[in-house]
């Protein structure tokens, strides 16, 4: 039977680097049953976007996590592999709720947050 | 050279045919018409200026990517394509987009991992797109159809065999991913030993 991770997901995020990637990805990766943050073309592209970091649209992203804020309101989006063992839906859910419980420690307005499965690996 | 504000030239020949013809002989038209011939001259000149900027970038070290780059960008464009399609796994309700997604490929780890399970079956190319009838919302688990390629033994019955491994199908979706499937087309293309 596939594990479940852990329901409650942390309210505050220690870290000594502050932007909010950096806190998405160490938040995320603590949870159970998230082996990586997955790396996609969508990262490359988005690290040769000209806009980037312009003052109307910031973007700012680390592999596997892309972080888009337009005025107060963020969109993140990130993609991981889990662990076989673990199922999917949970590990998914778990992952948007610790998502929403790290931009609500920023003075930011979370808009959509979108978490995706991309790779599931089995220890064998 | 006169050049209309429609791409036409003055004899009312398409610039983009004489451009398309510069590699060829002029036919009959462009050998007398000044325009043309204009045209052609001015279009060859650009084409030499372009294959030499070609061939200058292509010597350029400067606009050559590091081996390692090269070699993350082609792992990536390959990772993203065995992927395949995102499939959603929930979203809040039927007109708002998904919150959560997983890739036909991890779908397929799966299925994969539960074939594997059956002595007599081997697992190939498998695929798994939503079921358009059952999108799912926040109170339904999202359904899939699946199609799975298999060789099965030839030392027990095809359909016992297929019936234990769409259960077994069914079973991993739901427990390990959280789906449904609302088919499972299982085309067995092979016998083997077991």
């Amino acid at each position: 039977m596939p594990k479940q991770p852990d329901s409650a997901p942390t309210d505050t995020v220690q870290s000594n680097d502050t932007s909010l990637p950096s806190d998405l990805a160490q938040a995320i990766l603590s949870i159970e049953g998230v082996i990586r943050l997955e790396p996609s073309m969508r990262d490359l592209f988005r690290k040769a976007d000209p806009r980037r970091g312009s003052k109307r649209d910031r973007r700012e992203n680390l592999d596997g996590i892309n972080v888009t804020t337009i005025g107060n309101i963020t969109d993140v989006s990130v993609d991981v592999a889990i662990a076989g063992a673990y199922q999917a839906l949970a590990t998914g859910q778990h992952i948007h709720d610790t998502i929403q419980a790290v931009l609500h420690t920023y003075p930011l307005e979370p808009g959509h947050t979108m978490v995706n499965v991309l790779t599931i690996e089995y220890d064998e | 050279m006169a050049v209309k504000s429609d791409n036409r030239l003055g004899c009312g020949r398409d610039i983009d045919d004489v451009w398309s013809r510069t590699d060829q002989a002029p036919t009959v038209h462009e050998s007398h018409c000044s325009h043309c011939q204009a045209a052609r001259h001015s279009l060859s000149d650009l084409n030499d200026a372009t294959q030499q900027l070609k061939s200058q970038d292509v010597q350029d070290p400067a606009l050559h990517l590091p081996s390692e780059l090269l070699n993350k960008v082609t792992s990536i464009a390959r990772a993203e394509v065995r992927r395949g399609n995102r499939i959603p796994l929930h979203r809040p309700n039927q007109t708002q987009e998904p919150t959560l997604t997983i890739s036909e490929q991890a779908i397929a780890t799966v299925i994969r991992h539960a074939s594997d399970q059956l002595p007599g079956i081997e697992a190939s190319r498998c695929t798994a797109r939503t079921d358009e009838d059952t999108p799912g919302s926040a109170q339904t688990p999202v359904t899939i159809a699946v199609e799975l390629y298999v060789s099965v033994s030839a030392t027990s019955p095809i359909p016992d065999q297929i019936t234990e491994l769409r259960t077994k199908i069914i079973d991993a979706l739901h427990t390990e991913i959280g789906l449904d499937a609302a088919t499972i087309d299982v085309f067995v293309q092979d016998l083997h030993d077991a």
